[in-house]
C-alpha cells in the first residue's frame, strides 16, 4: 500500500536545526517521515497551517509516568490517571516520552501501562543495577558482557540504559568487600555498552566528585539542577563544568507546584515519602517536591542562561513534564531567561540527541514526522509565546494526527508500533542467567515481555 | 499420538503466576506438568482445583436461557449482541469476577463503562478496598517478590495460608528459596506466621495464634513496645511470643510483612490493615520493611493497577466495593459475572431480589459453575494460558504475559469484551501462538 502523503501548507516554521526561524513554508509528510517538498508528487491531504505554528513535536527526556508501584501513589491520590498525562502531553505538543528506565522485571509492567496510554511514542531504559554485570566484570569479559547486553536491549525492546548509582554497594556488611567504585565499573561498563544504541542515563543526585573523571562523551546525566541543592554529593557547579565535552544533562528545573518527585536513596533514608524496593542497592522514593520556583535558585538560573551551548535539554524536577498544571506559567518563566529559539532547542532537538534519536525533534527531511501545530502568538513577548506553546491546536505522530485541539486525543492505542525496539532474531536464554542469577524468573519470560510487534 | 514437551509455561491458577511451568501436550491437552503446585496441575489437566482427579467442567458453548428456564445455544457473537441489549437499558452495572480476566480485557472494559454508573466488585474485593483504604493514609514501602527472595531475612505471614492461597509463594520466593543474599534459604530467614487459630503454617514457621477480637490490639503493642515501652498484650494473651516476634523484627535487616485475608473476613480488618501498615511504615526507621498483599485471583493485582490508571478512584460514576454481600440489587441493575462465580456467594436475600427485580445476570466464563447455571446469557470464554493469550500482574503487580497452548476456537475475554462495546470488532484470539 502505498504511503499516505501530507502537507502542512503557509505555516510558520519554527525549527532551529534546519535554520527555520520564523519563516513561512510548507512541510511535506509521506508515511511516518518528513520528506523534501520536491518529492511529494500526489498529495492525500493538505493541512492548512496558515495562521499556525509548526514545529517538530517536544520531547520529554527524563520522564517517569509508568513506573511500578505508580499504582500506589494514585491510590493515595498523588498521581493523576494515565489519561490525564497523555492528554496534557498531547495538549503540550509532545510527541515523544522516555521513560527513563524499567528493571529487568518490571519491564512487561511499564510496557503494559504505556500500552494503555495512547498518545505520544515512548521508549523506554533499561534500568541496570552494576551488580547484574558481575559475572563478566570479575573475568574482565566486556565481550560477552556486550553480547548479552545488546540480546537483552533488542528481546525486552528498551532504548538505552539507566544505572541508579554508577558503584556497586551491596546492602550486607558481608558482601562489603566486593563493593566497587565508579573508576573501577565505569569503563568496563562502557566498553561493554559500546555500539548499542540509546543513552547512558545516570540521576545526578547519585554523583560523587570523583566520578565525573570517569564519567565520558555518551552519558547523560538526569535532573541536574536537582545539584543546586544543599547536601548533593557533587555540587552543581562542579558537574557544570564537567559537561561540554560530549556529555549530556537535563536540567530537572523546580516550579512551585504540587507534584511528586522519585530520587533513589540508600536503605537507610527512610524519611517521608514512598518507598519501592526495585532490586538496586538503593531504593526508589516518591515524596512531594516542596514548591519552589527555579528562579529562586540563583546557580540554576544562572546556568539555564548559559546552558543551551552546551547542549543541555529541559525536564522538569517532578517525575515528568506532563505533572506540571500550570505549563504556560513554567514556559513563560523560562522564556524570560532563554529565549524562544532556546525553548524549542532544549525541548526538541537537544532532548531527543540526549535520548540518541537522530530522527527526532527536528523537521528535516528523514526526520519521524511528529509535527505540532501551535497558533501564532499574539505578540512578541514571553507572555505571548507561552500562551502560544502551551497549548497545541494539533499534534502528529509518526504522520498520523493523534490530538486535535477541539475534538481531543484521536488515536485507538496501538501500542506495539509506539514502542521503540526490534525483536532479536533468534532466542538465546543462556546470555540471560547472570542477569536472573538468585531470580525465580525463566529466561523465556523475559522474551515474552517484549513488545510483540503487529500484535494488537 | 504426538506428545510435545513445552517448558517455561506461566500458571494462572494464582497470583504467583508460576513461569516455571514444564508440560507436555497431547494435541490439544496438557497430559503431564512439572513444577506447578497441584493447583497449578489441576488447572492445566482440566482438574477440579480442590477435589483432584475429578474433571472440570469447562464452559464451552455461548448461550441463553429461554423463559421455561431451557437453554439456547447462540453463535458468540448473537449471544454478545444480547448482552449488549441489556447494557443498553443498564441504569447501573454490577461488574462483579474482574480478577481471573486479562490485563487486556479489563482495560477494554473499564474503557467501555467509563460514563457507566459502575459497581465494581472484584472476586478479591475485601483486600483491594482495604488496601486502597489504607493506601490513602499510610506509606508502607513496597517490594518484589524478587526482591523478598534476595534480600528478605524476616517474613511474618499476617493472617494468611499461602499454603491455600498462593501454595508456591513459599517455596519460590517467600520463606525457602536461595537468593542473592540468601544463599542459604530459609536458613537465612526468621518466619512468622500470625493467625487466629493453629494452621499447617505452624510446621514451617513460628506461629502466634490470636483472637480475631484482639488482631489491632496485638499491632499496637508490638509498635508500642518497638518504640520502648513495655510489651501490653491484651489480657489472655501470653506475650512471649509477641516479644520473641519483635525481637525478631528488631534483629531483622530486610522485612517483609506478607497480608493476607483472615482479618479482614472480620470487620475490624480494615483496622488491623491501618495499623500493621503503620507499624510497617515506622519500622523503615530501622531496615527496609515493606507490606505486601496476597491476593488470590490471578490478576487481580491487574484490576487494582488498570481501576487506578483509567482514573477509578476519581470516577463519580464508579465505586469500588470489597465485599458482594453488601450489594443491594435494585431495579435497572445488569449483573456482569465476568469470570468470577458470583452466585456461589449471594445470598438468598441477593438471589430473590435479582428474581424480583428482573436483573439480567450476564456471565462471562471459562467454566462451569452456578452463575453460569443462573445466567440469562453465558458468553463462553478460553483460559488465559491454555486456549488464549493475555497478560496477567502478579500478586507484586509484575506483569506477565501467558502465552496460549494450542490452535484452539475459544475466543478471549479481550476479544469478548472487545465486541461487547464495539459491534463492529472481529472476535478471535488475537495472539497467535509463538512458534
Ligand atoms: S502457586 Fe499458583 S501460579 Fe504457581 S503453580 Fe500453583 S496455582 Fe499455579
Amino acid at each position: 500500500m502505498r504511503a499516505k502523503t501530507l502537507i502542512f501548507q503557509s505555516g510558520t516554521v519554527f525549527d532551529p536545526v534546519t535554520g527555520c526561524e520564523g519563516s513561512t513554508r510548507d512541510i511535506a509528510v509521506c508515511g511516518d517521515r518528513i520528506v523534501a517538498l520536491e518529492h511529494v508528487s500526489d498529495v492525500d491531504e493538505i493541512v492548512d497551517a496558515s495562521g499556525m505554528l509548526v514545529t517538530a513535536a517536544a520531547v520529554d527526556c527524563a520522564a517517569h509516568v509508568a513506573f511500578p508501584g505508580v499504582w500506589a501513589l494514585r491510590a493515595a491520590g498523588l498521581f493523576p490517571d494515565g489519561e490525564v498525562l497523555v492528554r496534557r502531553y498531547a495538549e503540550r505538543g509532545f510527541g515523544h516520552v522516555h521513560e527513563s528506565w524499567a528493571t529487568l522485571f518490571d519491564c512487561g509492567t511499564v510496557q503494559a501501562e504505556w500500552a494503555r496510554m495512547p498518545g505520544p511514542d515512548i521508549s523506554v531504559g533499561l534500568g541496570l543495577p552494576l551488580y547484574d554485570l558481575t559475572t563478566w566484570m570479575e573475568a574482565q569479559d566486556a565481550a560477552t558482557a556486550h553480547t548479552a547486553l545488546e540480546h537483552l536491549w533488542a528481546t525486552l525492546g528498551t532504548h538505552g540504559c539507566y544505572l541508579p548509582e554508577p558503584r556497586l554497594r551491596f546492602r550486607d556488611d558481608v558482601y562489603k568487600h566486593r563493593e566497587k567504585s565508579a573508576q573501577e565499573l565505569v569503563p568496563f561498563f562502557l566498553e561493554a555498552c559500546r555500539g548499542v544504541p540509546g543513552p547512558i542515563v545516570l540521576p545526578a543526585r547519585s554523583l560523587l566528585r570523583e566520578d565525573l573523571e570517569v564519567l565520558a562523551p555518551g552519558i547523560h546525566v538526569q535532573r541536574a539542577a536537582l545539584l543546586t541543592e544543599q547536601g548533593a554529593a557533587c555540587p552543581f557547579s562542579v558537574l557544570a563544568d564537567a559537561i561540554g565535552f560530549g556529555m549530556s544533562a537535563d536540567l530537572g528545573l523546580a516550579w512551585p507546584e504540587k507534584a511528586v518527585e522519585l530520587t533513589w536513596v540508600p536503605p537507610d533514608d527512610v524519611s517521608g515519602g514512598r518507598l519501592w524496593d526495585v532490586g538496586s542497592f538503593l531504593l526508589l522514593k516518591a515524596s512531594p517536591v516542596p514548591e519552589k520556583d527555579f528562579r529562586d535558585e540563583e546557580e540554576a538560573a544562572r546556568f539555564l542562561a548559559k546552558g543551551l551551548p552546551e547542549g543541555w535539554a529541559f525536564s522538569c524536577r517532578q517525575a515528568n513534564l506532563a505533572l506540571v498544571q500550570d505549563w504556560e506559567g513554567l514556559i513563560r518563566a523560562v522564556l524570560e531567561v532563554w529565549g524562544v529559539r532556546e525553548w524549542f532547542l532544549a525541548t526538541r532537538a537537544q532532548a531527543a540527541r540526549a535520548l540518541g534519536f537522530s530522527d527526532r525533534g527536528h523537521l528535516a527531511p528523514g526526520a519521524r514526522a511528529n509535527v505540532a501545530l501551535y497558533r501564532e502568538p499574539e505578540e512578541d513577548t514571553a507572555a505571548g509565546w507561552a500562551k502560544a506553546l502551551s497549548r497545541c491546536e494539533r499534534l502528529y505522530v509518526g504522520g498520523r494526527e493523534i490530538f486535535d485541539g477541539r475534538r481531543g486525543l484521536l488515536v485507538p492505542p496501538s501500542p506495539r508500533d509506539r514502542c521503540v525496539g526490534t525483536a532479536p532474531e533468534g532466542f538465546r536464554a543462556e546470555l540471560f542467567a547472570p542477569f536472573l542469577d538468585g531470580m525465580s524468573l525463566r529466561p523465556e519470560t523475559l522474551r515474552r515481555l517484549a513488545p510483540r510487534a503487529g500484535e494488537p | 499420538m504426538t506428545h510435545k514437551t513445552v517448558t517455561s509455561l506461566v500458571c494462572c491458577g494464582c497470583s504467583c503466576l508460576c513461569d516455571d511451568i514444564d508440560a507436555v501436550i497431547d494435541e490439544d491437552r496438557v497430559v503431564e506438568t512439572a513444577n506447578a503446585c497441584r493447583w497449578g496441575a489441576a488447572r492445566f489437566l482440566g482438574l477440579k482445583k480442590f477435589s483432584s482427579g475429578l474433571p472440570r467442567a469447562r464452559c464451552r458453548s455461548s448461550r441463553r436461557c429461554l423463559h421455561d428456564k431451557q437453554w439456547k445455544d447462540l453463535p458468540l457473537g448473537e449471544a454478545i449482541s444480547l448482552c449488549r441489549d441489556h447494557l443498553f437499558f443498564a441504569r447501573r452495572v454490577v461488574a462483579y469476577g474482574l480478577g481471573q480476566m486479562s490485563s487486556e480485557a479489563l482495560w477494554i472494559l473499564m474503557q467501555g463503562l467509563r460514563d457507566w454508573e459502575t459497581l465494581w466488585i472484584p472476586s478479591d474485593g475485601p483486600m483491594l478496598e482495604a488496601f486502597v483504604e489504607a493506601y490513602k493514609r499510610q506509606a508502607p514501602a513496597l517490594t518484589h517478590l524478587e526482591c523478598v527472595r534476595n534480600q528478605a531475612d524476616l517474613v511474618v505471614f499476617w493472617g494468611a495460608n499461602p499454603l491455600r492461597s498462593t501454595p508456591r509463594l513459599l517455596s519460590r520466593y517467600g520463606l525457602f528459596p536461595r537468593g542473592r543474599f540468601t544463599e542459604r534459604g530459609a536458613e537465612d530467614r526468621k518466619a512468622w506466621t500470625v493467625d487466629i487459630q493453629a494452621t499447617e503454617m505452624g510446621r514451617v514457621t513460628e506461629l502466634a495464634t490470636i483472637p480475631s477480637d484482639h488482631e489491632k490490639a496485638c499491632v499496637e503493642a508490638l509498635r508500642r513496645a518497638h518504640a520502648g515501652g513495655p510489651m501490653e498484650v491484651p489480657a489472655g494473651l501470653s506475650a512471649k511470643p509477641w516479644a520473641t516476634l519483635l525481637k525478631d523484627v528488631e534483629k531483622s535487616r530486610y522485612r517483609v510483612f506478607f497480608f493476607g485475608r483472615g482479618p479482614l473476613y472480620h470487620e475490624h480488618g480494615p483496622a488491623v490493615l491501618e495499623e500493621l501498615a503503620l507499624w510497617v511504615s515506622e519500622l523503615r526507621a530501622s531496615a527496609p520493611t515493606f507490606l505486601v498483599p496476597i491476593l488470590c485471583d490471578f490478576n487481580s493485582m491487574g484490576f487494582l493497577q488498570i481501576f487506578l490508571s483509567c482514573g477509578g478512584s476519581a470516577n463519580p460514576k464508579w465505586r469500588l466495593q470489597g465485599d458482594l454481600r453488601r450489594w443491594e440489587p435494585r431495579p435497572g441493575d445488569v449483573l456482569l459475572a465476568l469470570s468470577g462465580d458470583c452466585f456461589w456467594f449471594l445470598t438468598e436475600d441477593q438471589k430473590n431480589a435479582v428474581r424480583q427485580h428482573h436483573i439480567p445476570v450476564l456471565a462471562l466464563s471459562a467454566y462451569e459453575t452456578t452463575t453460569t447455571a443462573h445466567a440469562d446469557v453465558v458468553l463462553a470464554v478460553g483460559l488465559q494460558g491454555l486456549d488464549v493469550s493475555g497478560q496477567a500482574a502478579r500478586l507484586d503487580g509484575m506483569t506477565l504475559f501467558a502465552e496460549k497452548l494450542w490452535a484452539d476456537a475459544a475466543a478471549s475475554d479481550e476479544a469478548v469484551i472487545r465486541k461487547l462495546f464495539d459491534p463492529h470488532a472481529e472476535i478471535g484470539n488475537p495472539c497467535a501462538p509463538r512458534p
